[in-house]
């Protein structure tokens, strides 16, 4: 075992096991992915918000029931998806476009508001411009 | 699709970076999953849950290292850790105190859900 990535690795284990870790991500998680799905019902997009625990995606113009990739890569609208998260990007909130997004345990709460406004402010913007 | 990333300190040193990379990296990336147009966003430093890329532009980080960073980046007690495992070496050629910790931990001890 690497003593660096063995130090880190307990140290890790220690912080989760002494602190609220999945209490606090999975919260956070959880009032994001409603926020989200509240903010496209308000705007009239034809979205699903996907994930759990500490885990959550936008899918745009979702058909049937999404329970595997294939369905995924078959049934949503990827380029919206790649442009959503670009836009996110340039608005100061990182996403490898495409890919799910991740609530940490020093994710604070004032950060995620933020990204729930501009993630409402880009999806208007995308509806308006027929993306979305 | 734009050609560019509209960042506040623009993306120069970032498109700097990808056309170096790509002379030595198939897809100037060495993980596949990294590539994306117009150029991968390099990184240079993180502050709990925040990036900020070789030109100064400072994200929220959601992707967090392939969504398993679950502390967040560098994590106060992490880093103490392995500052304290720097000061006594970084690779020993053998086994030492730690060198059964992670394996030995059962499924039941791992806290995780």
């Amino acid at each position: 075992m690497n003593p660096m990535t063995a130090a880190a690795g307990l140290a890790s284990l220690d912080v989760v096991s002494d602190e609220p870790v999945y209490e606090y991500t999975e919260g956070q998680a959880e009032r994001v992915r409603e926020r989200l799905r509240a903010t496209y019902d308000r705007l009239g997009i034809d979205a699903a918000v996907l994930g759990e625990s500490s885990l959550f995606l936008t899918q745009f113009a979702p058909e049937g029931d999404l329970e595997t990739v294939a369905d995924v890569a078959a049934g949503t609208d990827r380029g919206a998806l790649v442009e959503f998260h670009r836009r996110l990007v340039e608005r100061g909130f990182y996403f490898l476009p495409g890919h799910m997004g991740a609530v940490s345990y020093q994710t604070t709460e004032n950060q995620l508001d933020g990204f729930l406004d501009a993630a409402a402010s880009v999806a208007r913007g995308m509806r308006e411009a027929g993306l979305a | 699709m734009r050609d560019s990333f509209e960042l506040p300190n623009g993306a120069a040193r970032s498109e700097s970076l990808h056309r170096e990379a790509m002379d030595v990296l198939p897809g100037g990336v060495s993980h596949n999953i990294r590539a994306f147009d117009p150029h991968p966003i390099y990184v240079e430093d993180t502050d709990g849950a925040t990036i900020r890329d070789a030109d100064g532009n400072e994200y929220v980080d959601f992707w967090m290292n392939h969504i398993a960073g679950v502390l967040g980046h560098a994590h106060p007690r992490v880093r103490e850790a392995v500052h304290e495992q720097v000061d006594r070496g970084l690779h020993y050629g053998a086994p030492g105190p730690t060198t059964t910790g992670p394996p030995r931990l059962s499924p039941a001890e791992a806290p995780s859900r």
